[in-house]
């Protein structure tokens, strides 16, 4: 009896725990921890798979939309309009002689009115020329009437099968009864075209004269490519079906993305997709140097109290939220890299000035900027986790410190190096204030045919038209799947990119 | 210098030590290249801003605009000289008092202030970081101390790691397509609070749990072994000393979830809304479903979709500065907690 | 044994979680009797319905409940598609309903009603430094689809033009798409912007710009309003007039305070303010489109 007291006091024993619904807290406790940990894990799964979900459908969605593009006839605007391409392409090679004349009457100091009457006859035949391709325009317009109805009327799906292929077959048929009218619009193109070489003004000067001959060859040469424009369109067949991998392949490799809200959109990847790299690479390529120099700089030269310094503000940029970034961009740093291109002493610089203050420029530089911690941050680990055996040893081979920092340590953080630059670039690739304020939202593929001036191009992103038209779309309708799938390809890219990096990053540390 | 030159043990010149002092000059002026390009942004917003934000005379701050919904800006001129006026305070002159009102130029959101997007963010901040904490710190201690060391865990640990680094308008899409959308919460708060929290919870957790494990075993043994039950052990051996690793995560949690602005572009935030989240309410918890203005979604708008001039500048600088301050104050601590910690804990 | 429970006890959890997601979710369509939620048309939510709204609400100063907007300008096409979504009271378009969304409406069983509460004339805008007095609308058509990517071929200057145009959603966009380009895609290169104030501002300060903003953006200093085919955008015919709507769900029942508004904006108080943001007002309707006056 007088054992048990004392036990008491130790307070060895455990104490017999409390009951909750019949489970004791120590249960409850894991219970709820677990039960935590799986809302989550759940919540995470279920973001990949609604994500997944919404995306995915996209496909047999456009795979059917185009079939009805297809069916209805509505394809066939696409044929006429790439003969109308063919001939804009001809009429600016016409407005090429004409840029060249301005800029030859510019260049003599002549005044705008000066220039205006002595490239007058030109100007007449450009405001002519430019009239031939109305009957064109006007066919593409009819066609586009003829079917537009039997194509909404597809879409919306109220159909069933058997009507919606009448339907399909009244619009082919009366598609095809204007196949005359486009044959004569045709015949008629090449009469005027001949009438209006004939009238072309005769020019001073070398250059003008070797332009005015290369309009006058192609001009021939677009006479001769109509009669293979007319057979693509009579073997034109609206039947043919489209596959699954065919509405794939133009999500993929598409390279239009054109939403058109009251016709056909096409949705194509590659503009954005080429968008997106082209500001994560102007952003890398600026984001290295700086950010592994600096992480080099403040681990391996630096004073201590300047390392002390350096670190906190450097990591106190990823405070910065990119909106307030794209808002400097947008009031501030576009335009003074315009101000710069103007200025008269770069101008040996073959893409300056640059004429649009929002591009991919603009847009990268502030990304390097939102790239640098992370790259500088994790880059000061890699280097700061190389054991000092090394460097020991190293110096105590005689070599300098210089020749250690570069030759040893460095190479050994490497792969640390690597993964840095890895997730800087995963983040740059899914930044999307900054490039919706400060990349030109121009979608289109970028010319590489410009050279370096390319970088000073406006591009739209991926993450940017999410952004941008997230809001417009209704739920379930082809457009909001399309966007679901741009989201996709960003997740499943800075997931690659993630995975990588930490695969490297762990790779490292095993090698430690 | 001749007896410099004779000196045998002064390092000779050599191209390596040129080499040398180049590349050092070179690291050491992109490190202050970095720092000078930040500092220009900071302090064009800084001094910008703070002619909106601050006042010479006390109470130093202009109040109207910290406390004032935004409004448009009238100016007109009287007697040749400029009059700038809020809307109230135009009507007050003119309209009702039964004044003919001088022909003015309007400026949208540009008088004013921006009280209710600072309350709309912290609204958001606060609702979202309380899912998110309480999620993602049970589920670090979970992850860490119940879950039983194997392949399932490893690829949760994983897949949490690797979600961190998804993009957050990839959240948004989510949030915006099962919020908004298929659970018809409407633009509101609630689909706010969990698109913002799930963008932070793979944050939160991975950098619990990273503190969590920072904990050496052998406090979790020694604890054990004295008889504590497992609870015990994690209240008393490893929750404090992993504490400042998780707050320091949270707090980052905090920065991020204030900062971002793609995820709540369609989910919560909107370009106008008149009345504070909590006023002329039915119930109570229909704050829930309101919609908010936001700091970071004014910003994105008022940049994007107003004119830079004169008038509209003050207000846009205004609101970058008091958003920068917000969230800087949130990093910052967050990275004083950081340094501090490291240096404390040194097993 | 023991995992045995736990997974019994983990699914426990789950469907609790699941049943407390679920009972939010039946609280959600909770709406208020006094909000109105505006979405739709940056041409008009981003100058004229901040207006409109301190207006009404001066207006209604002595009523017992007040009336909350929340208001979110991201284009037209938001604004209609939130109608047929059950998200907003009241979309804001600048440009008419699309079949492709009457389709979608009759399928949700929404009746898409259009109000009318103004006339917008789509003006085309340049840089001042540029030469050009005046372009016609084919020039106008041929420029925007990237018929011609070059300033010379319509002045006296050389350089690519860089058009600026709406972002898809925008009802502008649509709008100008139907009116100027006969349906035609615009061209790749064209920028889409964000709001018209923005292609005002990126026009003023680009010289080889050309873009095209509603009537009430046109005072931005270093722009000018070139006329088409001879006519200004406020003058009798212009190519590119379009009435401005109001669009609300017929078959739903409103509040008072959605009608009020409504009603207000139609107002001769309303209709000032309509004009007080350079728009045209309602009542020229009639003359500037017949047809639409017939119907």
């Amino acid at each position: 009896m007088s054992k048990a007291p004392q036990q008491d006091r130790l307070k060895l024993r455990r104490s017999k725990s409390r009951q909750w619904l019949g489970f004791d807290t120590q249960r409850l406790l894991k219970l709820f921890f677990g039960g935590n940990a799986v809302i989550a894990v759940i919540v995470l799964l279920l973001i990949t798979f609604f994500l997944f979900r919404e995306g995915l459908s996209f496909f047999p969605q456009y795979q059917k939309n185009m079939e009805q593009y297809r069916r209805s006839g509505m394809e066939f605007t696409s044929l006429v309009n790439e003969e109308h391409e063919r001939f804009n392409q001809l009429f600016r090679s016409l407005v090429d002689i004409r840029k060249l004349q301005i800029e030859q009457l510019t260049a003599q100091g002549l005044s705008h009115e000066e220039i205006a009457q002595a490239s007058a006859a030109l100007r007449e035949r450009i405001y002519a020329f430019s009239e031939l391709a109305v009957p064109l325009r006007n066919y593409q317009r009819d066609v586009r009437n003829i079917t537009r109805d039997t194509y909404a009327l597809a879409q919306a799906d109220l159909e069933d099968e058997a009507t919606m292929a009448q339907h399909y077959d009244n619009t082919i048929a009366a598609l095809r009864a204007t196949f005359s009218t486009y044959e004569e619009i045709n015949r008629q193109l090449v009469g005027s075209i001949e009438a209006q070489l004939a009238l072309m003004p005769d020019f001073e000067g070398t250059g003008l004269q070797a332009r005015a001959k290369d309009f006058r060859q192609d001009a021939e040469q677009f006479i001769v490519s109509l009669p293979t424009y007319q057979a693509r369109l009579t073997a034109w067949q609206p039947v043919k079906e489209v596959s699954l991998w065919e509405a794939i392949a133009s999500f993929l490799f598409g390279r239009e993305w054109i939403i058109n809200n009251d016709g056909h959109s096409s949705y194509g990847l590659l503009p954005l997709l080429t968008g997106s790299l082209l500001v994560t690479g102007i952003a890398i390529t600026l984001a290295i140097p700086l950010g592994v120099g600096a992480a080099i700089y403040t681990n391996q030269m630096a004073l201590r109290g300047e390392a002390n310094f350096i670190k906190p503000f450097i990591e106190f940029i990823t405070a910065i939220p990119s909106v307030v970034i794209g808002f400097f961009g947008i009031t501030v740093f576009g335009s003074a890299i315009r101000w710069l291109s103007q200025q008269s002493a770069l101008d040996w610089l073959p893409f300056f000035p640059i004429t649009e203050r929002l591009n991919a420029f603009t847009a990268g530089c502030l990304l390097a900027l939102m790239a640098v911690p992370t790259i500088f941050t994790l880059s000061e680990e890699a280097l700061n986790r190389v054991p000092k055996i090394y460097k020991e040893t190293s110096l105590a081979l005689g070599a300098n410190r210089f020749q250690t920092t570069m030759r040893i340590i460095v190479p050994t953080a490497l792969s640390g190096i690597i993964s840095a630059v890895l997730l800087g670039i995963g983040r740059v690739i899914g930044e999307t204030m900054v490039v919706l304020l400060c990349a030109g939202n121009r979608i289109q593929i970028p010319q590489l045919s410009e050279g370096v001036g390319v970088v000073f191009e406006p591009v739209h992103t991926m993450t940017g038209i999410i952004a941008q038209e997230m809001g417009e779309v209704a739920q379930g309708s082809m457009h909001y799947r399309a966007l679901f799938c741009v989201g996709i390809v960003l997740f499943v890219l800075t997931l690659l990119i993630n995975y990588i990096a930490q695969k490297l990053f762990q790779h490292e540390r095993v090698g430690d | 210098m001749a007896t410099m030159r004779d000196n045998p043990f002064l390092p000779k010149p050599s191209t390596s030590r040129v080499l040398e002092t180049f590349v050092r000059g070179l690291f050491r002026g992109l490190t202050y290249l970095i720092l000078l390009c930040a500092s220009i942004i900071i302090l064009t917003i800084v001094y910008k801003g703070s002619q909106t934000v601050f006042q010479l005379s006390w109470p130093f701050v202009n109040m109207e605009f910290l406390t004032q919904a935004p409004e448009t800006l009238h100016v007109f001129e009287i007697d040749g000289k400029t009059v700038e006026m809020g809307d109230k305070a135009f009507r007050a002159a003119y309209e009702d008092k039964g004044l003919m009102s001088p022909i003015s130029r309007t400026y949208a959101l540009a008088g004013g202030g921006i009280f209710p997007a600072i309350i709309g963010t912290l609204l958001l901040v606060a609702g979202a970081m309380l899912i998110a904490m309480v999620l993602g710190i049970a589920s670090a201690i979970f992850l860490s101390e119940y879950g039983k060391r194997g392949p399932v865990l490893r690829l949760i640990r994983l897949s949490i790691l690797n979600l961190a680094g998804v993009p957050s308008i990839v959240y948004g899409l989510f949030g915006f397509g099962l919020f908004v959308i298929f659970l018809d919460f409407n633009k509101s708060l609630l689909a706010g609070w969990f698109t913002l929290a799930f963008m932070v919870l793979p944050v939160i957790i991975s950098a619990s749990e990273e503190a969590l494990r920072s904990v050496p075993k052998g406090f979790r043994e020694a604890s054990l072994a004295l008889g504590a039950t497992k609870w015990t052990m994690i209240r008393t051996s490893v929750l404090p000393y992993a504490l400042p690793g998780i707050l320091t995560s949270s707090i980052l949690g905090i920065a991020r979830v204030a900062g971002e602005t793609a995820p709540i572009m369609f989910t919560a935030a909107y370009m106008l809304r008149d009345h504070l989240p909590w006023q002329e309410l039915n119930h109570w918890y229909d704050i829930m479903f309101q919609g908010v203005m936001a700091l970071p979604y004014h910003l994105y708008y008022v940049s994007a979709k107003l004119p830079q001039n004169e008038y509209t500048e003050r207000m846009q600088y205004g609101t970058a500065l008091v958003f920068l301050i917000l969230v800087a104050v949130m990093a910052l601590t967050s990275i004083l907690l950081r340094i501090r910690s490291r240096s404390r804990h040194n097993w | 044994m023991s995992t045995c429970y736990t997974i019994h006890h983990t699914r426990k959890s789950v469907l609790s979680a699941l049943a407390a997601l679920l009972a939010l979710t039946l609280l959600a369509p909770q709406s208020l009797a006094d909000k109105i939620v505006v979405k739709g048309s940056d041409t008009l939510g981003a100058k004229l319905m901040p207006r409109l709204k301190e207006e009404f609400v001066a207006q209604e100063d002595g009523r017992e409940v007040d009336v909350t907007f929340e208001i979110a300008a991201e284009g037209s096409r938001t604004g209609i598609t939130a109608i047929i979504d059950g998200t907003a009271d009241l979309a804001m378009s600048s440009r008419e309903v699309q079949s492709s969304e009457l389709i979608m409406a009759r399928k949700r069983g929404v009746n898409l009603r259009a109000i009318p509460i103004g006339v917008d004339g789509i003006a085309i805008i340049v840089n001042e430094a540029n030469p050009l007095t005046s372009l016609s609308s084919r020039e106008v058509e041929m420029i925007f689809t990237g018929d011609i990517e070059d300033w010379s071929a319509v002045t006296t200057m050389s350089g690519k033009i860089s058009p600026y145009t709406r972002n898809t959603s925008s009802g502008t966009y649509s709008t100008f798409q139907d009116l100027a380009l006969y349906q035609r895609d615009y061209a790749p290169r064209a920028q889409k912007l964000a709001g018209n104030e923005q292609i005002a501002a990126e026009v003023a300060a680009n010289p080889y710009a050309i873009g095209y903003v509603g009537l009430a953006y046109t005072h931005t200093p270093g722009v000018k309003v070139l006329p088409i085919d001879g006519k200004l955008p406020t003058d009798y015919q212009y190519p590119y007039a379009r009435p401005l709507y109001f669009y609300i769900d017929a078959a739903k029942k409103h509040s008072e305070a959605v009608q009020e508004f409504i009603d207000f904006t139609l107002s001769p108080e309303g209709q000032s303010v309509v004009e007080s943001v350079d728009f045209l007002p309602v009542s020229r309707i009639k003359e500037l489109f017949p047809e639409l006056a017939r119907e």
